[in-house]
């Protein structure tokens, strides 16, 4: 079973009820039938009556108690920071605005726009009405690499973080976007997170600010998530290969055998995922967001129907609250 | 669920019995407003006899508390108990309003 076979599979099982406001967009009106039909989610529309699909449920935003309940939740939470009554009421007219709106109130699982909004538009939606989960300081994102075989007999599929959204991570966004990209890899792919902080150096083979800043990265990370398997600095061939890492890094717990590669910057992150996609051939499926109290998810402008599809499955196997989340249990426990 | 508006000196009081939710919110809003075009300034929600607030009351209380400082008035609110003081702390809107244990500790604090 290729790996989304086994995502489709998994999502199907749970028929979780994603939202997605931008309904009158053919290619996610193509993705949502297509949901429908194969009974991968709940596929629910927010948008117009015009927008309307035979079978398919339509949350209509020009519902004047809808809207003043989308207005209400924008006051609880950007009013203390400004917002006033009638801005709410207008951003209370926006599909994506309302759709986060529902997700915030239990509503639906999760939310899957941008193949018509921004980033930026659809991230800020986000982040005013989900938010972070508990305990978690970093929103950012992870691309699912679907990559042939180069280590064993088969392929792989590898998590790259973060290529999308923070630009230059602290130690402490680094140590989050590790934690957080663990605890979705439990979801969306359902094999053991090992972790690997990638750098031009290998245990100390450079030296630098941005070495200090993963060695700290990591020391957080195993504070935070003593159960995880990490370890970094580490070129990418001592986190990939398994002769090399027997050489640089013998002892390391991941060297060799990683799967959740974190890069130090936006830079790395985006140059690395684009090249492997197009030198080797790998499908790249993302970015998912990650980090927030309820999945929502943001998709390229140039997205087709079949990554809308894809991307509304990771999402709804992202809205399983029961997969192990790595930091919750070990932030109570300290406190922090 | 009802909400009582009396006077008490220059301190206009609202009583909320029951629940502040989405099907009344609205009403409480308008009776409030309305005495802010009176002119009133001084305004104490007193939730002694609530259990219930949902997000939707909340939302009206953080747009009333903006509208009636944008008038130079004051909006406080009383006897929270301790499952609404939490939603409040959850929500951080404790840092928003100024809330006091008593009725009588509110009004003394205009």
């Amino acid at each position: 079973m290729t790996f989304l076979e086994s995502l489709h599979e998994r999502a199907a099982s749970q028929r979780r009820r994603i939202l997605f406001p931008e309904a009158g967009d053919p290619r996610t009106k193509g993705a949502v039938r297509e949901l429908l039909l194969r009974g991968i989610v709940e596929p629910v529309l927010v948008g117009m009556q015009q927008d309307a699909m035979p079978g398919v449920e339509l949350i209509d935003v020009s519902d004047p108690l809808l809207s003043a309940e989308v207005a209400d939740q924008l006051m609880v939470i950007r009013g203390p920071k400004g917002m006033t009554d009638e801005e709410a009421e207008a951003h209370s007219a926006s599909p994506l605005i309302v759709a986060d709106a529902l997700v915030r109130l239990g509503r639906a699982d999760g939310c899957v726009a941008g193949a018509v909004h921004t980033s930026a538009e659809v991230i800020r939606a986000a982040l005013w009405l989900i938010g972070p989960a508990d305990r978690v300081r970093t929103i950012s994102s992870a691309f699912y690499m679907d990559v042939p075989a180069f280590r064993s007999a088969v392929g792989e599929v590898l998590t790259f973080t973060d290529c999308a959204v923070v630009r230059r991570p602290t130690a402490g966004q680094l140590a989050d976007i590790a934690i957080s990209a663990a605890s979705d890899r439990i979801r969306i792919v359902g094999d053991v997170p090992r972790v690997a902080f990638l750098s031009f150096s290998t245990r100390g083979s450079g030296k630098g600010e941005s070495i200090e800043r993963i060695r700290a990265a990591v020391s957080e990370v195993r504070m935070l998530a003593p159960e995880l398997a990490v370890d970094g600095e580490l070129q990418g061939d001592a986190a990939l290969i398994d002769a090399v890492a027997a050489q640089k890094a013998p002892d390391s717990p991941v060297g060799g055998r990683a799967n959740v590669l974190v890069f130090p910057d936006l830079d790395s992150g985006n140059i690395a995922y684009k090249l492997v996609q197009r030198l080797a051939s790998a499908r790249a499926i993302g970015p998912i967001l990650q980090g927030m109290r309820h999945p929502c998810n943001d998709l390229s402008r140039g997205a087709s129907a079949e990554d809308i599809f894809n991307v509304a499955a990771i999402t709804a196997l992202q809205a399983d609250d029961s997969a192990a989340t790595l930091l919750n249990p070990i932030r109570q426990e300290t406190g922090t | 669920m009802s909400f009582s508006i009396k006077k008490q000196g220059d301190i206009v009081v609202v009583d909320v019995e029951g629940q502040l939710i989405v099907g009344n919110r609205q009403e409480l809003k308008q009776k409030v407003l309305d005495e802010l075009e009176r002119g009133e300034k001084k305004f104490l929600i007193d939730f002694a006899q609530t259990g219930y607030i949902d997000s939707s009351g909340l939302g009206v209380l953080v747009s009333l508390s903006k509208k009636i400082r944008e008038q130079g008035g004051e909006l406080r609110l009383a006897n929270l108990n301790d499952d609404l003081r939490t939603l409040f702390e959850l929500t951080k809107l404790d840092t928003l309003f100024q809330i006091s244990d008593t009725r009588d500790r509110a009004l003394s604090s205009f």
